[in-house]
């Protein structure tokens, strides 16, 4: 690249003042809300894909119901064509499993003095929609006193998720249309100051890309900044206290966190928007006020 | 006409040109003129006449509503966008209010013109000294325009228009703003330029230069030639 370009667009960054400010403020907090919409797609598609990859349904059975009934019940539901498994919990099953997950809450095992825990099976669908089915054969059992199924949670869950990515979604159309304006006035102001320099420029045979190209650098540069100081804000966050978030939302369920690798890829995705942002404001702003 | 031009081609040749702004105003009115390379031409006529228009046309800096100009061979009306930076290497311009960049030092303003055109630091270091030594202000390459004279400032404009060696110069009232000591030596300047064979055309109301330099005289009045004979005098 020719020197002189690169000489004026740092010269321009240098008397843009306050201005370079505020595009950086407004820029840096565009990309925030980026990242975190990135976070929040990233994360309720893993619970989505958690639930959608767990289609089953529990039938709890009266305590009067003898193992060679249960057993009878699961040998006919394992002849049915959409069910992928089928396991069975005894009472003593229910109860060490209980014990096991809450050792460290003494209180909570003492006072557990007779078993509560029913019986179950444990029936896990081919896919999500076959979950009704199964649903049914518990409902038409008389050995059956409760039944829980994940039917219609996962439909509430992406209903969730829908609303929140549209709100989120809408602050980033917002800050994103407002960064572009404000670098659209900031480069077209700079442009202003330099009127004469390019008027001159343009008479001496300057083409409009070499009288153009520092303010496509100058924008490139708000946006790298940008970039730069929210992913310092964010990367730090999501590093140390994703998984506690996670575990206090939706603790429980074994989903995973953010590696170095999905981080890379969103500060690269927010690199790319951020220039992209740059380049477009810069050029509707010179196309404006330099090659009409 | 100079027996010497009328061998040459025409570097400039404006075909039944008209212009009229959008509020009506007809500022050229169907010109028909034609340059040789070479030659020394003076655009006369008052203050709103139409000379600086007509030099205009010629970088494409007006675009004509009528008519067809065309410069070293080249169709003006048929030339993009992106084809205008480098008729403007052929084209010097040079202004009565200078258009020199005040945040910049003599040498810096010429070497403005090379940039552009992308050569080297080590070119521009050449060049830029031998321009400034030809129009005499080789001794102030580091002084910044508002530290010149006007006769000065000028030479300066010069030197800037003539760093793309261009085959035409256009001075727009160059000596406006000039006493007439500094007027004669832009002049002798540009004489200088046109012997060494860059075509000149001279816009000016200054009777004095143009009746002293016999050369052609184009008249132009209300946007129309009504006079183009060489030597003629301007009163």
């Amino acid at each position: 690249m020719n020197n002189q370009i690169l000489k004026r667009a740092l010269q321009n960054l240098k008397r843009s003042g306050w201005r370079a400010y505020a595009v950086i403020f407004m820029m840096s907090v565009t990309f925030v809300i980026l990242g975190i919409l990135l976070t929040i797609m990233y994360t309720s598609q893993n619970l989505v894909n958690y639930f959608v990859q767990k289609p089953e349904v529990i039938g709890f059975f009266n305590d009067d119901v003898s193992e060679e009934q249960i057993l009878n019940l699961k040998k006919e539901i394992e002849t049915k064509d959409f069910v992928a498994e089928v396991t069975y919990r005894s009472k003593e099953e229910a109860m060490k499993s209980f014990l096991e997950a809450n050792k460290e809450d003494e209180n909570l095992v003492n006072s557990v003095t007779s078993n509560p825990f029913p019986a179950h099976l444990n029936v896990k669908a081919k896919s999500l929609d076959q979950l009704p089915m199964i649903s049914e054969i518990f409902n038409n059992s008389d050995l059956i006193y409760r039944v829980e199924s994940l039917e219609g949670v996962v439909d509430t869950l992406k209903m969730i998720v829908f609303g929140i990515q549209a709100v989120a979604l809408t602050l980033l159309i917002i800050f994103t249309i407002s960064t572009f304006i404000i670098i659209f006035l900031t480069v077209g102001i700079t442009i202003y100051a330099h009127k004469n320099e390019i008027i001159i420029m343009k008479l001496v045979g300057a083409t409009n890309w070499y009288v153009s190209a520092p303010y496509f650098i100058q924008s490139s540069i708000y946006a790298i900044i940008s970039v730069m100081i929210s992913s310092a804000i964010l990367i730090p966050i999501l590093y140390t206290q994703y998984g506690y978030l996670l575990s206090t939302l939706v603790g429980g369920l074994s989903i995973s966190g953010i590696s170095a690798q999905i981080l890379a890829i969103g500060v690269a995705i927010e690199l790319l928007f951020a220039l992209l942002l740059a380049f477009f404001s810069s050029y509707f702003a010179t196309r404006r006020y330099i090659n009409q | 006409m100079p027996k010497k031009a009328e061998s040459k081609k025409n570097i400039i040749e404006f075909k039944n040109v008209s212009k009229t702004y959008e509020d009506g105003t007809k500022v050229l009115d169907d010109i028909n003129l034609e340059i040789k390379e070479g030659e020394f031409v003076f655009i006369v006529g008052a203050s709103g006449a139409g000379k600086t228009t007509l030099m205009k046309h010629i970088v494409r800096e007006e675009v004509p509503s009528e008519g067809e100009i065309i410069v070293d061979g080249q169709e003006l009306n048929k030339l993009k966008n992106w084809e205008f930076p480098e008729l403007r290497k052929k084209v010097g311009f040079i202004y009565q209010d200078f258009k020199l960049l005040d945040s910049k030092t003599a040498f810096e303003n010429v070497a403005l013109s090379l940039y552009v055109a992308g050569k080297s630091e080590e070119e521009i270091n050449t060049i830029v000294p031998n321009l400034l030594h030809l129009v005499g202000l080789a001794d102030k390459k580091d002084r910044f325009p508002k530290a010149l004279s006007g006769g000065e400032k000028q030479r300066l404009a010069i030197a800037r228009a003539l760093a793309h060696e261009p085959k035409i110069l256009l001075a727009d009232e160059a000596t406006g703003n000039l006493d007439n000591a500094s007027s004669w030596v832009v002049v002798d300047l540009i004489k200088k330029i046109n012997d060494w064979g860059t075509t000149i055309l001279f816009g000016t109301h200054n009777s004095d230069i143009v009746n002293t330099m016999k050369k052609r005289v184009v008249r132009i009045e209300k946007g129309q030639i009504i006079r183009d004979e060489k030597g003629a005098k301007y009163e």
